[in-house]
């Protein structure tokens, strides 16, 4: 039986009038209920992530060397600012009924980049824009299939096999699309998003261990056969044979360049680190992408075990946090959007501080704020200001289910 | 939330495992990526002459350096060239930079940002005459790095400091960027564009004003070393500097392309890599055009064949001569193919087994370069190439099997086996050969082993026979390359993977390795500094020391040169031959030293050392020869090179490896120890007196008993000790190779060949060099001492049958005799009769006695240090090795045939006769503060003996019928009176046009002051017409009237 669909109005002080109105409502946010120790951590390691990029800017001033530039990280962060408060203000109702409008969106501008976007390294995974960075839609599809899931996700419990034709579809679309740039790691980040969201949303424990073991022997096969480009094989082989230091050493000139610098530096940090700018990832310059994939490894040299200590500690707080708050909502789109964006928070995290460690196969992926990086910066503060705004936006909702935390 | 807390866990537990337990591992590699050594070099231990004046000394001089990188970042001209290349996409060179210099600036300083920016998106860019075309791939165009460095490039021109960049940021995301660099700047710094322009154009100009001018005073710095003329000075170079910019590229590139491949460029024949191999991403990492590209791949080729022509073949074939030498002159066939093959062997197996020498080739698995080839390209799974097994001989199954034919032994078996590999061609069936074939490869393989196996063979040939052989070997290589190459190509064209040009694509994961290093190998091999000049004028050194601004790339480094001081008016060095030189350290020495090296080399690589590390590490800094160094390459400076030779310190500094850097922590360091001073005995002013004469000796006063063609050329020696075995002087010439003399070298015949060699003579035996009447002296003492010779019986020098005088079969000197003579009268008229009848009383023993008693022979005693290289002596310890016939009897005591020595043999044997002991000869007086005590033994003669053999030398000079008589040897004429005996030693070489003339070497032998002996001459004159008296004689009082004979006597109180 067709449930009775309950669509609040505006009551409780409306939603503005016009059509910008109905996307967006300062009225709606009871800012009380903004949960400002998100907001506060955020603000944290978002300096922490300032104070580092500086310290390297100098460092390159010093060298002659123009590889961060730190005013263009502050000139993205002026940019992409404006998407925490959109994200902040957006009404939930609004949201939910155009998540796949936004999705598909994300899905258009993927769709686009093989034939309008810029290749670098190889890759083809950025479309131009006029406003001081480049875009890379994968960044952007993740933010898509979140809110696509949280819809989807919304109506659905996953009592049926049918139940999960649709989220299946929303996560594997993009995830082939983004590995087909080629960007495995960023497709693979959208696996960890899409089954904790499931498992959020209430699928079963043993179907979703079902699944994540046949992706593991999906996996292994795609190494053990070789189903994936040499260079991805390479990168698991590489990280398979690095880990023992004596390895790491071995291949530092080969294809373990990028682990063995990551790991040098990291190393090299003891106990309370080298100091602000004097690590050797900063001095010598060999690090690849130390502003942005590689910046826990310099936070880990120069602020040393104490130091980046504090920031795992610190990001697990804000993952934490964040799936509190979620947990608190009893919308369920909302809920599920705030959870998302906690495990896009954790993906990110996990996954940036595991290939750093030498825990995971090296894949570039960001830190978000932290690393420089004007699409992960916008997509960033995109969800975080909807994981604030989603969880004080005062949309009622009779929505009981268990939320799983 | 338990995972999160769980995986955060995880994470704080691997990272304590990094940053805390590991800790140690990571400092010390990270200590490395920025540490900086240096090995502080010695100073090597100065020459002095006996009384303290410098022979040769290390001399601090500068030396100007120059430094690719300084040079492209900093000098107006570098910006321009390489901009421009950055722009047009091709090695733009240095002097079409010039040429061209002011109209580029300005066209680069009239580009916008903004233009720039778009043309990184793909849209077309105009620049003066120049206009790039639009692209839809412009990262394929490397645009945005290129675009980088023209914004660099055009900022350094404009002298933009860090506020300059900063603005140029903010004005571009103003939205400032349409406006030109030039017109940028002037707002900024409140000029007009066009005061922009001119500012920097007068810049420019300056700066080549100022290069030019410093290729004038570096041409006269070269010009002094000799290798450079003053002549187009500017062009010269820059052309200097053009090459050592292809070189450092194509080093970067040979880099790149290695990281991608595995091996270096050079191992391919250009024409295979051009072909078929896409290598345009390392070109467009260089900006190189296609015509760079080919002339890389070219060089790349010749740098390997050259490699392996000076490096490969010699230690082929000296592995080959040793293992000949070390097993009784043969070399096993198998031997000879393991070492070939082991040269094709894939280097990292070869590095596997390094010191273990080369397996069985038959066992052999892995070559070089196929399986390189595996993974390099961008293509889907693929076969092995057809052609891919079959490159070599070694790799044929066939040949690996082979069996020999039935009647051959194991060791002929092996010969055939290496001629089958000479004449393998693929696919040819080796079992089944047409009997053409397999005789060939039967005869190739017996001419290996006669070539091997020959007594004769010379390492020149053995060289040449080696290279022809891998050439060969070489040839089956690139053409199997080439085939597999055209397979794969194929291939890829088919997947669709090929370039438009059917080329194959190198890997994607290879090419972005490729991409991530070319930063840190073009920074890595550019900043490397190599010597332009070394002790250039002053001015140069005061120029770029005091204006380094307007001099970039070029630098003034403090050096050190071995300098000769005690020279000639010439500039060569007094006794160059004797004193010798230094060489810089050569490849074979680095060699031998390799594992010393290669231990050192870890060791620097440590970030933390154990005590017992750095102990060692000390040691081997001291002991590994560093590149620079230069060690003693013959003569004293050999000989003597190990007291010479000091031992390097070491600096380390824990900091920052970037030159520029500022952020040093840390020194340790090691301070080097100077060689020790070598005082000699020779004087100076004596050996410069003995050098000159010798070299401009005047002869006989009488034209009709000149040999003016010795005088014109001489050769020969002249020895001046002290009465202690102190030598004094050791002068020899021809002491240095001149044009006059080359005719010497060309012409036919030993002697005359013999006037172009530059030797040391006092100490050598170049071929047949009989005493002659100067051994006379010795036969009389024994003849009385020993065996109661009766000085005073008179024997007749009277004619043989054929008219000349004689006894038996041995001619005197003086052809119608000298009549009765007793023994002081035979040796003041040097009697050859007398002295035959007289060597027929002794045996072979008295005559090894008489020798062994003033040590001809055997070694004087200058080696005092052992056995070392550098200072050579013969000691002729062959003479009378042979049982003596009567004739060689009568010979001997003539000092004739059987009888040889040196000048300082004789000196010395003289010395022993002037003083009754025989002294141990000494050339070093004192190792630094250590003195080298001089050593003699006494003659066990009686002295009434000695006194009559003296008086009878005495009379030699002083009375008439002595053959120095009336030579102006007097004591009135020199002012000391001097006692000797002449020497003319035939050589049994007819002169041509004189009967009965025979060519032959003359001596004089004696002591001053005669009757208190201070010191010792003997003179040595190679290969003359005339005898002593009219040679070796008057080149004694030419030396003995020299004013620094005189003046050194008085010195030690031989006169007053």
């Amino acid at each position: 039986m067709r449930r009775a669909r309950y669509e609040p109005t505006a009551g409780g002080g409306g939603g503005g009038s016009g059509p910008l109105g109905r996307v967006f409502s300062a009225r709606q946010v009871r800012w009380m209920q903004v949960d400002w120790h998100v907001l506060v951590l955020a603000l944290i390691l978002l300096s922490v992530g300032l104070v580092f990029l500086r310290a390297m800017d100098e460092a390159d001033a010093v060298f002659q060397r123009s590889e961060v530039d730190f005013g263009s990280h502050l000139g993205k962060l002026v940019v992409a600012a404006p998407a925490l408060v959109l994200g902040l203000l957006i009404r939930p109702r609004w949201l939910r009924r155009n998540a796949y409008l936004l999705y598909g969106a994300c899905l258009v501008l993927l769709m686009l980049v093989p034939f309008i976007g810029q290749e670098r390294n190889n890759a083809r995974r950025w479309i131009q824009l006029p406003v001081g960075f480049d875009l890379q839609p994968s960044e952007l599809a993740k933010l898509g299939v979140i809110l696509a899931l949280a819809r989807v996700l919304y109506r659905s419990r996953l009592a049926r096999p049918a139940d999960w034709v649709g989220p299946l579809a929303i996560a594997l679309a993009p995830m082939g699309m983004v590995a087909l740039q080629p960007d495995l790691g960023t497709a693979l980040t959208i696996a960890p998003i899409s089954l904790g969201m499931l498992w959020l949303a209430g699928a079963r424990a043993r179907v979703l261990v079902l699944g994540m073991t046949a992706g593991a022997v999906l996996a292994f096969s795609a190494w053990h056969f070789e189903w994936v480009k040499s260079y991805q094989l390479q990168r698991v082989d590489t990280w398979i044979h690095s880990w023992e230091p004596a390895e790491l050493i071995e291949g530092r000139n080969g294809p373990a360049f990028h682990s063995y610098h990551a790991r040098t530096a990291i190393g090299n940090g003891a106990w309370t680190g080298t100091g602000l700018g004097r690590g050797v990832a900063n001095e010598a310059g060999h690090l690849p992408e130390r502003s942005s994939d590689s910046i826990f490894a310099v936070v880990a040299e120069e602020g040393g075990f104490l130091g980046a200590g504090g920031l795992i500690v610190l990001y697990a707080l804000l993952i934490v946090l964040l799936l509190g708050s979620a947990s608190t909502l009893r919308e369920r789109f909302s809920r599920l959007v705030v959870g998302g964006v906690a495990l896009y928070f954790a993906a990110h995290f996990f996954v940036n501080v595991g290939v750093n460690l030498g825990l995971l196969p090296m894949t570039g992926l960001t830190l978000p704020l932290l690393s420089t990086g004007g699409s992960s910066l916008l997509v960033t503060f995109g969800a975080l200001g909807l994981a604030l705004g989603l969880a004080a936006h005062r949309e009622p909702s009779l929505d009981r289910d268990a939320f799983r935390l | 939330m338990v995972l999160v807390v769980a995986g955060a866990i995880a994470l704080l537990v691997r990272l304590f495992e990094v940053q805390v337990l590991e800790h140690d591992v990571w400092a010390n590699e990270a200590a490395n990526l920025v540490r900086t050594g240096q090995v502080v070099p010695y100073r090597r231990g100065r020459i002095l002459d006996a009384r303290g004046r410098t022979w040769v000394r290390d001399e601090d001089v500068f030396g100007i350096d120059f430094t690719y990188r300084d040079f492209r970042r900093d000098h107006p001209l570098g910006q321009v060239a390489h901009a421009r290349s950055a722009l047009e996409m091709r090695a733009v060179d240095l002097w079409e930079a010039r040429e061209h210099a002011a109209r580029w600036v300005r066209e680069l300083l009239d580009l916008t940002p903004a233009a720039l920016r778009a043309w990184t998106r793909g849209e077309p860019l105009a620049c003066g005459d120049l206009a790039l075309p639009a692209t839809g791939e412009p990262e394929r165009e490397r645009r945005a790095s290129r675009a980088s460095d023209l914004r660099f490039y055009v900022g350094r021109l404009l002298g933009y400091d860090l506020r300059d960049w900063k603005r140029l940021r903010t004005a571009l995301n103003d939205g400032e960027g349409a406006r030109t660099f030039a017109g940028l700047w002037a707002d900024w710094h409140g000029f007009s564009a066009d005061d922009v322009h001119a500012r920097v154009a007068r810049r420019v100009d300056a700066a080549l004003v100022d290069l030019e001018y410093l290729a004038e005073l570096l041409a006269e710095a070269r010009a002094r070393e000799g290798d450079m003329p003053l002549e187009e000075a500017a062009d010269e170079l820059l052309a200097d500097l053009e090459n050592r910019r292809r070189r450092t590229e194509n080093a970067a590139a040979d880099r790149l392309f290695r990281e991608a491949t595995g091996f270096p460029p050079g191992r391919f024949a250009p024409e295979t890599l051009a072909r078929y191999v896409d290598v345009s991403p390392i070109a467009v990492l260089l900006a190189w055009d296609e015509d760079r590209t080919q002339g890389w791949l070219r060089a790349a080729r010749e740098r390997w064949i050259d490699w392996r022509d000076a490096w490969t073949v010699p230690t082929l074939a000296a592995e080959l001569l040793a293992a000949r030498d070390g097993s009784g002159g043969r070399v096993s066939a198998e031997l000879t193919l393991q070492r070939l093959a082991a040269t094709f062997v894939h280097p990292a197996v070869a590095a596997a087994r390094a010191g273990g020498g080369p397996r069985s080739w038959q066992r052999e698995e892995r070559w070089s370069l196929l399986p390189d080839l595996e993974g390099l390209f961008e293509l889907d799974d693929y076969e092995e190439p057809a052609f891919a097994a079959w490159l070599l001989p070694f790799q044929d199954p066939a040949l690996r099997a082979w069996v020999p034919p039935a009647e051959e032994d194991r060791a002929a078996a092996a010969w055939h086996l290496l001629g089958l590999v000479e004449t393998w061609r693929p696919h040819a069936d080796v079992a089944a050969l047409p009997p053409a074939a397999a005789a060939e490869a039967r005869r190739v393989g017996e001419e290996w082993r006669d070539l091997l196996e020959s007594r004769s063979l010379r390492r020149e040939t053995l060289e040449a026979a080696l290279r022809d052989l891998l050439d060969v070997l070489e040839e089956h290589l690139q053409f199997g390359l080439s085939r597999s190459l055209d397979e794969l190509a194929a291939l890829a064209v088919a997947q669709g993977e090929a370039t438009p040009a059917g080329r194959l694509r190198l890997a994607g994961d290879r090419l972005d390795r490729v991409g991530e290093r070319a930063r840190f190998v073009l920074k890595d091999l550019s900043s490397r500094s190599v010597g332009v000049a070394l002790d250039p004028h002053y001015d140069l050194v005061h120029l770029l020391t005091r204006h380094a601004e307007r001099f970039a790339g070029f630098s003034v480094r403090e050096s050190r040169r071995r300098e000769p001081v005690a020279t000639h008016p010439d500039g060569r060095l007094v006794a160059a031959s004797l004193i010798g030189a230094v060489r810089r350290t050569d490849a074979v020495r680095l060699h031998d030293q390799r594992k010393q090296a290669d231990e050192l080399r870890r060791l620097r690589r440590k970030g933390t050392r154990t005590r017992a590390e750095e102990e060692l590490m000390k040691e081997l800094v001291r002991e590994v020869y560093q590149p620079e160094e230069v060690y003693g390459g013959g003569g004293l400076e050999g000989y003597l090179d190990p007291e010479l030779r000091g031992r390097n310190g070491y600096r380390e500094r824990v900091g920052l490896g970037d030159r520029r850097g500022p952020r040093a922590r840390g020194e340790w360091a090691l301070p080097p120890v100077d060689g020790d001073d070598v005082t000699l005995t020779l004087d100076l002013d004596l050996q410069v007196a003995a050098e000159d004469v010798l070299e401009h000796p005047r002869g006989d006063p009488d034209p009709a008993e000149r040999d003016q063609a010795w005088l014109d050329a001489p050769v020969g020696a002249l020895v001046l000790l002290g009465a202690r075995g102190d030598v004094l002087a050791a002068a020899s010439t021809p002491r240095a190779a001149s044009p006059a003399r080359a005719a010497y070298a060309e012409a036919s015949g030993r002697r005359w060949r013999e006037r172009a060699i530059v030797r040391e003579r006092t100490l050598t035996i170049p071929d047949f060099q009989p005493l002659g009447s100067g051994f006379k002296p010795f036969v009389a003492l024994w003849a009385l001492d020993r065996f109661g010779h009766d000085p005073h019986e008179a024997w007749s020098c009277a004619p043989l049958d054929d008219g000349r005088a004689g006894y038996v079969d041995l001619h005197c000197w003086r052809v119608w005799g000298h009549g009765d003579v007793d023994l002081a009268a035979a040796l003041r008229g040097s009697c050859n009769a007398y002295f035959a009848r007289l060597g027929e009383l002794f045996t072979d023993q008295e005559y090894r006695a008489l020798l062994a008693a003033f040590g001809f022979g055997g070694p004087t005693g200058v080696k005092s240090f052992g056995r070392r290289p550098g200072l050579p002596e013969n000691t002729a310890e062959h003479v009378l090795e042979r049982d003596l016939t009567p004739a060689d009897r009568r010979k001997a005591a003539n000092g004739l045939a059987v009888i040889e020595g040196t000048p300082m043999q004789l000196a010395r044997a003289t010395a022993a006769l002037a003083t009754g002991r025989l002294p141990e000869l000494r050339l070093v007086r004192a190792v630094g503060a250590r003195d080298v005590a001089p050593r003699s033994r006494p003659l066990d003669f009686a002295p009434e003996h000695l006194a009559r053999v003296r008086a009878a030398l005495v009379a030699v000079v002083n009375e008439r019928g002595g053959t120095a008589h009336g030579k102006e040897l007097d004591e009135a004429t020199l002012g000391f009176s001097f006692a000797a005996k002449t020497g003319s030693a035939d050589l049994g070489v007819p002169i041509e046009g004189v009967e009965h003339g025979t060519r032959k070497h003359t001596w004089v032998s004696g002591w001053f002051p005669a009757e208190d002996p201070q010191a010792v001459l003997v003179v040595f004159v190679y290969d003359t017409t005339k005898t002593s008296s009219h040679t070796a004689v008057w080149v004694a009082q030419q030396f003995l009237a020299r004013a620094e004979v005189r003046d050194w006597l008085r010195r030690n109180g031989g006169v007053q």
